[in-house]
């Protein structure tokens, strides 16, 4: 690995500086990538589409677990030609036996479903560790960087979007005339060709993301190294070695710290870098800037990168936010009023207690809300929930399916007495009460006139017509006051004993007034 | 039965041929569509006026036109545009050269029989303009006070698809609606009717309410309606009218429930219903038969029941079955 071949600046960079990175990188190489990734998924869709038997929704699952088979060439190829040292399509055989090696294996089964895949795949990969060390070295770099979850994040969203475009492309331009595409069949049955369709454009999809994906972890990765291992230092220390000797073109694709020999700026960098190295070197102090020994001998410089490994703020950033008052030369910080003093401890005072009111707020409305949902969820109470009770509601059909023991014995009294509304409005009930017992349900709300239009649905012509007379001179009474005649009455109680057949008492209830 | 019982059996008989006759002479030209045409003439009977919904094509301005073409009368068709003015529908004064005076120009409203074709394509103002005149029975132009002539009514239609571009009525204005009538599209067979009578020996694809004959004039309509407002109506079934218009107010489902104005309509709707059904009295089946077409523009869903697709008629249904009826 010749860092002074790099085909990018190698400096520390924040995270998403390094993605961004890693993105350029894939637009320059992405015809490569593109193509390495087409011949690695062939390897192994062929032979998949043989093996599942047509069954499309388990080629694309297996299509789909073994990715990272397909990315780890893509990682091979971008570690080459980064340095320089390009490795050409037609040596594929090459970049394949590289990159498929034994050690992909935990991430085509247990680790398929890292996050972090993009970035531990150049460890495996480019580094050679086994076990233990792959974990320790893994740890070292990511180093609870949450930017490859992220990376892998926003690249399967850019997946999907991509999928869905291509496929509503593709249903949005079909001619009219040609079939259509039927978009539900393309995500669910499995045996239609819309989902072969639907199938091809994720893997197209795929294709396209998989080179922006693996680069930009891999520039993360790459960013990583050049922070710990201080690769720019080596590089400045390298230009600075070979200041006088043969002037180097500079890299394709670098950027501001081409240098020269001659020039002044070459001078001024080495000068810049030894002051720096001099000032932060652990336990130099000046000596170190002394020419009679620049460099401290091999177990000495052991002894001091084990010390600054061990330090634990080595490899960390700090960031400290601090209040500074500020105030002119002359002015002296003046005596904080009393009340304001007062004031300071009162809100400390109630601080935790607001904190505390708020979260009982936020816990009494998530209560709420989830009551609220719970309720609303059952599908009867949607519709049917009365707040508050029906005003001035009686419950009339409840009283109607109580009527005497002996409901004929109970109108001939009440005929007698000279009450026909009285008479007539138990005939009514009674006939309600046969019709229930008839297992014809009358709902509360149900009026004469429905009433009537049930009892038509169980009974015949001859059944009917006495109860539609009866109805009708009850309606004249209830609500017009025209009460009939008493052989009238007696006509509707001996028509209603033909049709209960029962000149018997009925079973049930106590003798209620109408 | 005392004679002021007799008298009004009579009245009501006379009343109720009048409204058969009408409902059958509309009906010769509107197939199908009996609820819709039985409600219009209960409007007709309560004195109300009427909103009618529906997709195009059912017949809603041929409905209007069959009931103008058999009542007699003036009638006028206020097509409602967004350009329309409210002196459009009212009239204006304008200047005489001749006689050197303003003179007024009384608009298309004076008539006994106003269709408002497509009403919520007009902006507010013109709507309010002819909102007020429904209202009021009278029109102002120039400070000076016009009644309309009796009977009035108005039958204005609006379309519920295409919202694009038009002007909802506010709920204050659709109460002063005594009905909002919804037309559905009609049965298999009586479309098939419809398609035969339309077009048979008819050219072109106007109106044909040729078929029509008139049966009312406006003393008829005005005889009718004194008739309706004398029926007999029971505390009961007054109180059924309110406990109805009560429990939509607190009814899980109805964000905003009706009015006062609700309980009255519902029981001047009640009492057309009855006479059209050539009774004497209200019972509560009147109420119960005209609760919809009173209440289903007067109430305002929740939004949920509204983003789950249900319309007024779903939850007034259900009050309808649960708010018992006086049957003792």
């Amino acid at each position: 690995m010749e860092l002074d071949r790099a085909a990018a600046v190698l400096r520390p960079r924040r995270s998403w500086e390094g993605v961004d990175l890693g993105f350029t990188l894939a637009r320059l190489w992405f015809p490569t990538l593109w193509l390495l990734w087409w011949l690695g998924i062939l390897v192994l869709a062929l032979p998949a589409l043989a093996l599942v038997g047509g069954q499309a929704d388990w080629w694309l699952v297996l299509v789909w677990w073994f990715k990272p088979l397909y990315e780890a060439p893509l990682v091979f190829w971008s570690s080459r030609a980064l340095f320089g040292e390009p490795v050409a399509l037609r040596d594929v055989g090459v970049i394949f036996r590289s990159a498929w090696t034994r050690r992909l294996l935990p991430y085509l089964l247990w680790r398929r479903l890292s996050v972090s895949r993009s970035f531990n795949l150049p460890i495996v990969l480019l580094e050679g560790l086994h076990g233990t060390a792959v974990r320790r070295r893994r740890r070292v770099l990511i180093e609870g960087d949450g930017t490859p979850a992220w990376l892998t994040l926003i690249c399967y969203h850019f997946e999907a979007i991509l999928w869905g475009g291509l496929l509503l492309g593709l249903y949005f331009l079909i001619p009219a005339g040609l079939p259509d595409i039927d978009l539900a069949a393309a995500v669910t049955d499995e045996q239609s060709w819309p989902y072969w369709l639907s199938s091809a454009c994720y893997l197209l999809a795929a294709s396209v993301i998989a080179p922006f994906y693996i680069c930009g972890g891999f520039a993360l990765y790459i960013g990583r190294r050049t922070e710990l291992e201080a690769w720019d230092l080596e590089l400045a220390f390298r230009q600075a070695g070979s200041a006088g000797s043969t002037p180097r073109t500079g890299t394709p694709g670098r950027q501001g710290r081409r240098t020269g020999p001659g020039r002044p700026s070459t001078m001024t960098l080495v000068s810049t870098l030894l002051i720096a190295l001099t000032v932060t070197w652990p336990g130099g102090g000046l000596q170190a800037a002394t020419p009679a020994t620049p460099w401290p001998d091999a177990a000495g410089a052991r002894a001091i990168i084990a010390e600054v490994l061990a330090d634990e703020t080595f490899g960390r950033t700090r960031e400290l936010t601090v209040w500074v008052p500020i105030t002119g030369p002359d002015e002296a910080p003046t005596e904080t009023p009393p009340w304001l003093r007062w004031l300071g401890e009162l809100a400390l005072l109630l601080g935790p207690l607001l904190k505390w009111l708020l979260i009982s707020c936020a816990v009494a409305a998530v209560a709420l809300l989830a009551r609220r949902i719970l309720r609303d969820w059952r599908p009867e109470t949607r519709r049917r929930r009365q707040r508050s009770p029906v005003v001035g509601a009686a419950s009339p059909a409840t009283d109607f399916h109580q009527t005497p023991t002996d409901l004929a014995a109970a109108v001939r009294a009440r005929l007698a007495a000279g009450d026909a509304r009285g008479a007539l409005a138990l005939l009514y009930r009674g006939s309600i009460a046969h019709l229930s017992r008839c297992a014809v349900a009358i709902p509360e709300g149900a009026t004469e006139g429905e009433v009537l239009r049930l009892a038509a649905y169980h009974l015949n012509a001859s059944e009917l017509a006495p109860l539609r007379h009866l109805t009708r001179d009850w309606e004249a009474l209830a609500y017009a006051r025209r009460a009939p005649d008493p052989d009238q009455i007696t006509a509707h109680l001996a028509a209603w004993l033909r049709w209960t057949d029962t000149a018997a008492p009925t079973p049930d209830g106590a003798d209620h007034g109408a | 039965m005392s004679e002021s019982d007799t008298g009004l059996d009579e009245a009501v008989a006379r009343a109720a041929a009048h409204l058969q006759a009408l409902e059958a002479a509309v009906g010769r030209a509107l197939v199908g569509q009996r609820q819709v045409l039985r409600e219009s003439v209960v409007a007709l009977a309560a004195a109300g006026h009427c909103l009618l919904e529906g997709v195009p094509g059912v017949g809603k301005t041929l409905l209007v036109r069959g009931l103008a073409q058999a009542l007699g009368g003036r009638f006028a068709r206020i097509q409602f545009t967004p350009d329309l003015m409210p002196s459009d529908v009212t009239g204006h004064a304008l200047f005489d050269m001749k006689t050197e005076e303003f003179r007024i120009r009384r608009g298309p409203i004076f008539c006994n029989l106003l269709l408002g074709d497509e009403i919520n394509r007009a902006p507010a103002k013109t709507q309010a303009a002819l909102l007020e005149a429904m209202q009021e029975q009278q029109v102002t132009i120039e400070g000076q006070p016009l009644p309309l002539p009796a009977p009035f009514l108005v039958y204005a239609t609006q379309n519920p698809i295409e919202q694009e571009g038009t002007y909802p009525l506010p709920q204050a204005q659709l109460d002063r609606f005594l009905l909002k009538i919804f037309i559905d599209y009609p049965g298999e067979q009586e479309e098939l009717d419809l398609v035969r009578q339309v077009t048979n020996g008819q050219i072109g694809d106007q109106l044909d309410t040729s078929r029509v004959s008139r049966v009312l004039n406006t003393q008829d309509i005005t005889a009718v309606q004194v008739v309706a407002a004398r029926l007999r109506m029971d505390d009961s079934v007054l109180h059924y009218a309110v406990r109805l218009i009560r429990a939509a107010r607190d009814w899980q489902g109805i964000d905003t429930g009706p009015g006062p104005r609700a309980g009255i309509a519902l029981v001047r709707a009640a009492r057309g219903h009855a006479l059209a059904e050539g009774k004497a009295f209200v019972t509560p089946d009147d109420v119960k038969a005209m609760a919809p077409a009173v209440l289903r523009h007067r109430i305002k869903l929740t939004a949920d029941l509204e983003i789950e697709g249900y319309r007024p008629d779903d939850v007034l249904g259900d009050l309808l079955a649960a708010v018992p009826a006086p049957r003792s």
